[in-house]
């Protein structure tokens, strides 16, 4: 659009363009308007489905169980489909800021536009357009969580433990019959401040909170959930990829809640067992490990 | 153009008066109007098992913040008198990698902490903290009266005779795995009470080591719940500078 068209359009009521100056003109401007905006949404578009494929695994961390992988994968899905619509809204401002905008203060302000009503095309569109990305997400989240709930007859339990402002976890003594026949056994209680989990077998969470609410969040294991005081809250995952990541609370929480976070380490099983069989001095606390007396 | 300068000016002035901000305080939350207690040399030894630079700290944990300690220093200034707190400072500051040595002189009643496991000693050398009982007439939960201690090293105190802890943490990208906890029984002086002196008021002196981390800014706080209102983490415990603080390893 040349520079003389946006002054008309600035001088002049769209009233004026529509019933007294230029019928034809207006209709003109009009398409040319949309073909522009539908130009910078395209780019938009592309660029926003781009960032969702290739950037999301970039700047997510690396997952260390199925779940964390799933929730990647959602957050990349959830990306791509909501690029059109976001794209849409950035580009009718960023096409209006660049057009339409208040050139001089010699002018005078543009006048609004007429009200955009009876367009059917326009608003049934977007009532399914809408509706079908919505069915689409609801779809999505309900598979996806449905593909969490499988409960292991047999899983590791760790009790988590949240209060101002530390992580504690406890292992009860119990035996883990692992798929294949083989067992992994915690054979005492085990009360520890960093969370080591075997690779490979399902574990449950018990969280609770002895305080006020907190939020269990295992950053890498894709799983999170509020630990609440007389509430046992379950999460289940199974940790399929050795590494460290941190535990972090994930609900604000009172003045040293930036600090309540706990080193987590997937670990081989034999290592787990030996660690958990013998402790680990200046990490874990067992029973057994009390020998200079207590008082 | 001058508009657009002028726009992306203003965005960078106000994100600049945020950081100001945002750096403001967290200067505020770093420091301490108390000062920041600098660990003293011991020279070279074997303390923490192997030969290392030793240094110590010293401070104590008073019944009452507004009170005053034997040498006359101010536990809290402008502390609340029935809030317990750590003094004569909150921050403390060590060598990195060195053998730490403190004593904690922990003058304040207490009871059950909310979670046993912060009764056991953790992360110091051989996991074990020393108790020296001085002048305590109140009784352990167990029904031990007078409760003390003779300095034999202990990994654990009972849940219930706990008066304060010592639970030090290593940040993210700094530490993350070093953790350190330390139960303080409990001695009788309740809050309140304007104590704070070694020779007349009961308390319990507890010794310990550790190897102090890479250099860089570690948290700590108590977790006895020694304030008001949730679990006993309300009022004082909510409140910077009392029961929590930093440990400058530099």
């Amino acid at each position: 659009m040349s520079s003389n068209h946006n002054h008309g359009i600035h001088h002049a009521t769209y009233q004026s363009i529509d019933e007294e100056v230029a019928p034809g003109l207006h209709k003109q401007l009009h398409r040319q308007h949309v073909r522009g905006t539908l130009y910078v949404w395209a780019l938009l578009t592309v660029g926003g489905i781009l960032a969702g494929l290739y950037l999301t695994p970039i700047l997510m961390p690396h997952m260390n169980s199925p779940e964390g992988r799933a929730a990647i994968e959602t957050v990349k899905v959830f990306t791509v489909a909501a690029a059109p619509v976001a794209a849409l809204v950035c580009a009718v401002a960023i096409y209006s800021l660049i057009n339409s905008r208040h050139r001089s203060h010699l002018d005078s302000p543009p006048v609004d536009g007429p009200p955009l009503r009876g367009n059917a095309l326009a608003s049934g569109s977007w009532l399914v357009v809408s509706t079908l990305l919505v069915v689409f997400l609801l779809f999505w989240g309900l598979t996806e969580w449905a593909s969490q709930q499988v409960v292991h007859a047999d899983a590791l339990q760790v009790n988590v433990t949240g209060q101002q402002w530390l992580w504690t976890y406890s292992y009860p003594a119990q035996t883990v019959i692992l798929p294949g026949g083989k067992t992994l056994t915690v054979p005492k209680a085990v009360d520890a401040t960093t969370l080591d989990l075997p690779i490979n077998v399902p574990v449950q969470f018990n969280v609770t909170s002895k305080d006020v609410t907190h939020g269990f969040w295992p950053t890498q294991l894709g799983i999170q959930g509020d630990a609440n005081p007389g509430v046992n809250d379950v999460l289940r995952t199974t940790p399929d990829h050795l590494g460290k990541f941190q535990v972090r609370c994930s609900q604000i929480c009172g003045l040293y809640h930036a600090y309540m976070y706990t080193q987590a380490s997937v670990i081989p099983d034999s290592a787990f067992t030996a660690w958990i069989a013998q402790g680990d001095a200046g990490r874990v606390l067992t029973s057994a490990k009390i020998t200079g007396g207590v008082r | 153009m001058r508009r657009l300068l002028g726009a992306g000016g203003a965005v960078l002035l106000g994100a600049a008066v945020i950081a100001l901000v945002g750096v403001g305080f967290s200067a505020q939350a770093y420091s301490s109007p108390r000062g920041v207690q600098k660990a003293t040399s011991l020279g070279t030894d074997m303390t923490c098992g192997k030969a290392l630079p030793h240094v110590t700290l010293s401070f104590a944990t008073y019944a009452d913040a507004s009170g005053t300690n034997d040498v006359g220093q101010q536990v809290h200034p402008g502390g609340n008198p029935s809030w317990p707190s750590y003094g004569p400072t909150n921050i403390f500051q060590a060598p990195a990698h060195a053998c730490v040595t403190m004593h904690i002189t922990q003058y304040d009643s207490g009871g059950s902490l909310n979670n046993p496991v912060f009764a056991k000693v953790q992360g110091t050398i051989g996991d074990t903290e020393s108790v020296v009982s001085s002048g305590n007439s109140v009784s352990g939960c167990d029904g031990t009266s007078p409760l003390t201690y003779d300095g034999t090293p202990i990994s654990a105190i009972q849940p219930c005779d706990a008066g304060h802890t010592f639970s030090l943490r290593g940040l993210p990208g700094i530490a993350p795995g070093f953790f350190v906890n330390v139960p303080l029984p409990l001695a009788g002086n309740a809050a309140g009470d304007n104590v704070g002196d070694l020779n007349s008021d009961a308390h319990q002196t507890v010794t310990f080591s550790f190897i102090a981390g890479p250099k860089g800014t570690y948290a700590w706080n108590c977790e006895y719940p020694c304030g008001l209102s949730v679990a006993g983490f309300g009022a004082v415990m909510g409140a910077y500078g009392y029961m929590s603080g930093y440990l400058h390893v530099v």
